[in-house]
């Protein structure tokens, strides 16, 4: 990604993008006290010089994360800048200019963001700790007082895992994905491939695995001397009665 | 058992950040003042742990010694702000200054604080009410959970719990331990604290420090500053226009040291910035308390993410440049150039290491 793809990610849909502006251009032309000039010209000015530079563009991906380039667009006083500039606008405005004025500005603010909470990352909390409250429930069933246990989980919950408990271990986590896990896959398949499992597993001491109930042949773990510790909300939990539990 | 432990965070978040910005208070007068005692004292506070702790974590001492030394440093910031506040006092006896009159409220100013604080309501309950999956919480509360219940910083892995070797990058920014302090201290998990108690405190502040950036930027347009609060809350409540806005940060990852920076950090800095600038304008000397704010507000940043080492430095620069061609003076930036100190031994760290 370069800073123009950044610059128009950041700036969603363009509208608030094109308020911003307009305001900066406005409050150029009008505002004549210095420190109000600085602070909402000439500084995002010089931000955005620096933002656009290829080469501190360079400069900074090599020292620091290119990913994280658009932060420096933080520094634009953008709900600053818009804010001040609807009231100084609206202060010269007299009678039913103003209402209108405002209605406007309050339509055009809300047309050119996103409603916060129709973003889908966002779902009803289950609990307090805002995991999902079958992480909760096996957590819960999972722990031994007093040491650590090592559990294979289902990558749907790996991170939030320990989030709610820390005693929990897992062989693979948030980065499984990134950096490819023999046994997470083999655990991600429809089909299990119970032989297999059951040898990562146990290289990586973990004491119980958790698996989707849908998944083929997983009564098979019996044949291994792993137990059915727990069923939860469509979720098994298979114990290694070969692991040491004690303290 | 609850009462006790939301107590505990009342006054662990409220309270003695408010006290503490007592310290500062002779750089601010009447209006606004406790907005300015909160983010001040709570900035000062960050300021500390995050020297105790990055200490600490390279010295690779227990989460215990952090806990004790960052509440003697507490307890010793309390006494600093009483002192401050018991020597005003006894001026204050002396000059009495006159009372401002008090001006009568239009029914527009009533309504747009009724819709303000409706929708800063809305933002709260919602941000507690809804879960956000972000997968940076599996690193950021999972290491303050792991912190809370192992009594180590920053030596195993959050994602699977094994030990690994020292992460410096996230080291040199370990807000998420100061999330942890507040889990041990009151006695609530890191969840909880992470997903309800923080999104009331840092929304909370982040109105606050809204409010008194709206004094200083529309003296002259006091009548306004309903107005301008209600955009604001309407610009995060509408925030969402891209994943990375700093309004996204501030509702879907509060708990996190970023949220902070984004939502906090930078627009107190600017504050300071517009207040020294104020100083210079006028030709007076500005107050020694305003670059041991800046001071302060620097350090916090490296609290909240490593990047700020950079950004809050890059910031101070381009100020100073534009101070220097439209202001023709260099003594403000010269403290600029101190107080970019810290950060820089910070980034030194982290590109040695």
């Amino acid at each position: 990604m370069n800073a123009v793809s950044l610059f128009s990610e950041y700036m969603g849909n363009g509208l608030l993008l094109i308020f911003y502006l307009a305001a900066t251009v406005y409050l150029y032309l009008t505002e004549t006290r210095r420190i109000y000039r600085l602070v909402f010209v000439y500084l995002p000015a010089l931000i955005l010089l620096f933002f656009f530079n290829p080469l501190f563009y360079q400069m900074f991906y090599q020292l620091l994360e290119g990913e994280i380039y658009y932060r420096i667009l933080w520094l634009l006083p953008v709900s600053m800048g818009i804010g001040f500039t609807v009231v100084s606008i609206l202060s010269r405005l007299q009678g039913i200019r103003r209402g209108i004025f405002i209605t406007l500005s309050i339509v055009l603010l809300s047309m050119g963001g996103s409603f916060m909470f129709s973003n889908p990352f966002f779902s009803k909390a289950e609990n307090p700790y805002h995991v999902p409250q079958t992480v909760v429930e096996l957590c819960d069933a999972l722990r031994v007082e007093g040491r650590e246990v090592m559990v294979a989980m289902p990558m749907e919950f790996v991170n939030y895992v320990r989030q709610y408990d820390a005693t929990i271990c897992m062989p693979y986590g948030r980065t499984a994905d990134l950096y490819y896990d023999e046994l997470g896959y083999l655990l991600e398949q429809e089909e299990l491939e119970v032989p297999e499992i059951v040898e990562k597993a146990r290289q990586r001491s973990c004491h119980y695995l958790v698996l989707a109930q849908s998944k083929k042949n997983h009564i098979e773990f019996l044949d291994y001397e792993y137990e059915t510790f727990l069923v939860v909300n469509g979720y098994v939990v298979y114990k290694d009665t070969t692991q040491y539990f004690g303290l | 058992m609850l009462v006790l432990q939301i107590f505990m965070v009342f006054i662990l978040l409220f309270a003695v950040p408010i006290l503490v910005g007592n310290i500062w208070v002779s750089t601010e007068k009447k209006p606004a003042r406790l907005s300015f005692l909160w983010v001040s004292g709570q900035v000062t506070l960050w300021a500390g742990f995050q020297i105790i702790a990055v200490v600490a974590i390279f010295l690779n001492k227990s989460f215990t010694t952090v806990c004790s030394s960052f509440t003697l440093f507490e307890v010793a910031m309390i006494f600093l702000a009483m002192g401050s506040l018991i020597g005003r006092r006894n001026r204050k006896s002396l000059h009495k200054p006159k009372p401002e009159p008090r001006q009568g409220v239009a029914l527009s100013e009533w309504l747009s604080w009724i819709a303000f604080w409706s929708l800063a309501f809305a933002l709260i309950l919602g941000r507690m009410y809804y879960a956000y999956a972000d997968g940076d919480n599996a690193y950021y509360l999972a290491i303050a959970n792991q912190t809370v219940s192992s009594n180590s910083m920053y030596r195993v892995s959050p994602y699977i719990g094994l030990a690994t070797g020292l992460d410096i990058r996230h080291a040199l920014a370990p807000f998420p331990i100061w999330v942890a302090y507040v889990s041990r201290l009151s006695g609530l998990h890191v969840a909880i604290i992470g997903q309800l108690v923080l999104p009331i405190v840092i929304l909370g502040m982040y109105f606050h420090l809204t409010y008194l950036i709206a004094h200083t930027l529309l003296e002259d347009k006091k009548n306004y500053i309903p107005l301008f609060m209600l955009l604001s809350a309407l610009f995060v409540l509408f925030g969402d226009f891209s994943f990375s806005s700093n309004a996204n940060f501030l509702i879907a990852r509060t708990s996190q040291g970023k949220a902070v920076l984004g939502n906090l950090i930078l627009p107190f800095l600017l504050w300071i910035v517009w207040k020294m600038l104020q100083y210079v304008q006028d030709k007076k000397a500005i107050p020694v308390t305003y670059y041991g704010l800046l001071q302060m507000v620097m350090l916090a940043g490296c609290l909240c993410s490593a990047l700020s080492c950079f950004l809050l430095v890059f910031f101070l620069g381009l100020v100073s440049l534009c101070v220097f061609f439209m202001y023709h003076t260099g003594k403000p930036i010269l403290w600029f150039v101190y107080s970019a100190i810290a950060p820089a031994i910070f980034a030194g760290i982290y590109f040695l290491s």
